[in-house]
């Protein structure tokens, strides 16, 4: 049962290997810097885990028809650094209500966070979207959906103009299901002498911590690592060579656009804490506080006359770390790819090509290749790659200028199975690659004859 | 030999019934039609997709009403399990597991300590929105305004008032409509502006 605990734990916080980077950038004396290691990882024995905490929140209650309303309570895991900060980690339903009501949850109050408010929601809404809510946010102006939850965050958007209402329902399950499985770590400066204004209140904190002396017991067993080689992706037209707009063309070839993603599987490696059997032992002082029973606790032959017997003590068995390593494959759920016409080519055709060619117009300038035109196929290897590719072919371009070739990924994140327990291990994520091709078009030029 | 002369009246007469007796056929139908629009029936032009639609509405606002009657119809003495059962035969899977875990153990002390027991009539006003749910494999969900009346209040209503309009979200499972949550008016204006959208 402890090594469950202790898999939660870990679980909860060693998906942070992307957002970590992102802190490392302006660590300096960053108050991350009293618990990551120069290599981005957690130092574990630098952070006291003081548990989960919920409270009331009324910026979170639901509302029912006739004056019901559902007060739900806000649930932070937190930890204390040494010098008295608070690691906030808020369960899923909290981080998206947090970030929906940023002033009233406290969510401003941090002194930071690994991901931000854009990044919360991106995790939280991003994998749900669709090609064509996508193409709603390229539509609305925004090329990377990040921006478009910045916008949110700022209160420039709505997110459920993009999101269904329904999905309110499916964070707060995420909530049920994965424990805390969406991470963003909330720092809050002074935690323990400001604790008043930071979630989860005052309760269970450690005082007197500004020296440092409230360091948690160093830990016997090494901290448990994840690795991940990077994840391949790639989008390119793939043929011809010099695709003509397929009104010039009086085969009308289109080109062929490559998708290929290949995901390399995640190493988590943990140690599992053992310890043997207590042991009897005769003390040669006779100070011993005796042997307790029962007997089949001890490893060693245990009889009754040891009981408050000075003669004997008891002596805690020896403690083994196993160290285990798994190979944990990062699935493909979905992947999308369009191809669109770049601004600067849309510009041109209207502006400069319909100059010379009256009526010159946009025919189509987006095409959403996958799951329009293709649909993905892959799966995950036995060496624990997952890869998904397809080639979309004559792709029917009417248009010439530069057309932007974009792809989303979507990934499970990974789960560790330890005697039938899932445990999160990586949050999902979204992986994104763009890339760009030319299609070209025959323009008639008249010379004057002879000319040189 | 002799010679049959046939008057030439009778042959006009001929004539005119036989053109009679085709206008008759050619016509009765819209005839009938006329009739009936006379006699204050609805003709409904036959459209397969129209009758489809007609149906599909109809069974999400059947699902909107299930989903509040299963919600407000209440007798303590059946115990915490018996509600929860009640709505999640009518709910969507997720609405069940949040009625599970999150609203349906919120109120239930309360609904027990007070001895509470109503009845619920709930009226079907209004479709107010129709769009599908992209997190659902695009499913269709439908938003239905309610009229609901409580043949008594609940302890913890902040104004114990019996009659009370209510917006139920409905949405397409497994090819069956089911009952998914209640949405405030923010939410359905939210809802609206979102153009239809995803």
């Amino acid at each position: 049962m402890k090594t469950i605990r202790f898999l939660l734990l870990i679980s909860f916080l060693v998906a942070l290997v992307s957002p970590t980077r992102a802190v490392r950038a302006d660590e300096g004396d960053s108050p991350w810097g009293d618990f990551l290691n120069p290599d981005g990882s957690i130092a574990w024995d630098q952070l006291t885990d003081l548990g989960t905490v919920s409270e009331p929140a009324d910026w979170m209650d639901i509302t029912l028809p006739g004056g019901l309303v559902v007060d739900m309570d806000a649930t932070y895991h937190r930890y204390q650094t040494p010098t008295g900060n608070i690691v906030v980690l808020p369960s899923p339903a909290t981080l998206f209500f947090m970030a929906m009501n940023p002033v009233e949850s406290g969510l401003t109050n941090a002194e930071s966070m690994l991901g931000n408010g854009a990044s919360i929601l991106a995790m939280l809404v991003g994998p749900s979207l669709t090609s064509d809510q996508l193409a709603q946010l390229v539509s609305q102006g925004y090329t990377d959906p990040a921006e478009f939850f910045q916008a949110v965050i700022d209160g420039r958007e709505d997110i459920w103009s993009i999101i269904n209402r329904n999905f309110f329902f499916e964070i707060m399950i995420m909530s049920f299901d994965s424990g805390f499985l969406v991470n963003a770590l909330l720092l809050y400066l002074n935690g323990v002498a400001d604790c008043e204004s930071i979630p989860g209140g005052c309760a269970g904190l450690l005082a007197d911590c500004e020296d440092g002396n409230c360091l948690p017991e160093t830990p016997i067993c090494p901290a448990p690592t994840i690795t991940q080689a990077p994840a391949t992706l790639t989008i390119q037209k793939i043929a011809p060579e010099n695709p003509l707009v397929v009104g010039q063309d009086p085969d009308r070839r289109g080109a062929d656009i490559q998708a290929q993603a290949s995901i390399p599987p995640v190493i988590f490696t943990w140690y599992e804490q053992i310890q043997d059997p207590p042991t009897y032992e005769t003390t040669s002082s006779g100070n011993g506080g005796g042997c307790p029973a029962p007997g089949s606790r001890y490893d060693n032959n245990w009889d009754p006359s040891m009981e408050n017997n000075p003669g004997y003590e008891v002596v805690d068995g020896e403690i083994h770390c196993i160290e285990h390593m798994e190979v944990l494959p990062e699935a493909i759920t979905e992947v999308q790819a369009n191809a669109q016409l770049s601004p600067e080519s849309h510009y041109w055709i209207l502006n400069d090509l319909a100059s010379k060619y009256y009526e010159a117009y946009i025919h189509q300038p987006r095409f959403n290749l996958v799951p329009g035109m293709a649909q993905m196929s892959g799966g995950c290897r036995g060496d624990g790659v997952c890869t998904a590719e397809t080639q979309v072919l004559n792709v029917p371009f009417a248009d010439p200028g530069t057309f932007n070739l974009r792809m989303w990924v979507y990934t499970a994140g990974t789960f560790f199975n330890w005697n039938g327990v899932s445990i999160p291990i990586t949050q999902p994520r979204v992986l994104f690659t763009e890339d760009a091709m030319q299609v070209y078009v025959t323009l008639v030029t008249l010379l004057p004859a002879g000319a040189p | 030999m002799s010679e049959i002369v046939i008057p030439k009246r009778y042959i006009i007469l001929s004539l005119v019934l036989i053109a009679l007796v085709a206008a008759a056929i050619w016509f009765a139908p819209q005839l009938y039609g006329g009739f009936r629009v006379q006699a204050g029936e609805a003709v409904t032009p036959t459209s397969p997709s129209g009758d489809r639609s007609q149906a599909e509405d109809a069974a999400a606002r059947d699902a909107a009403l299930a989903g509040a009657r299963a919600f407000y119809a209440m007798d303590y003495s059946a115990g915490q399990q018996q509600w929860l059962d009640r709505l999640c035969s009518v709910s969507t899977q997720t609405g069940c597991i949040v009625y599970q875990n999150v609203i349906v153990p919120h109120f239930w002390s309360q609904i027990e300590e007070a001895k509470t027991i109503t009845t619920v009539g709930v009226a079907a006003q209004e479709k107010v929105q129709e769009q599908v749910a992209s997190t659902r494999n695009n499913a269709p969900m439908q938003v239905w305004r309610l009229n609901i009346r409580l043949s008594s209040p609940w302890p913890m209503q902040k104004e114990p008032i019996t009659e009370f309009p209510a917006l139920a979200l409905v949405i397409k499972e497994n090819g069956f409509w089911k009952f998914e949550r209640f949405l405030t008016e923010e939410e359905l204006h939210a809802f609206s502006t979102d153009g239809g959208q995803p």
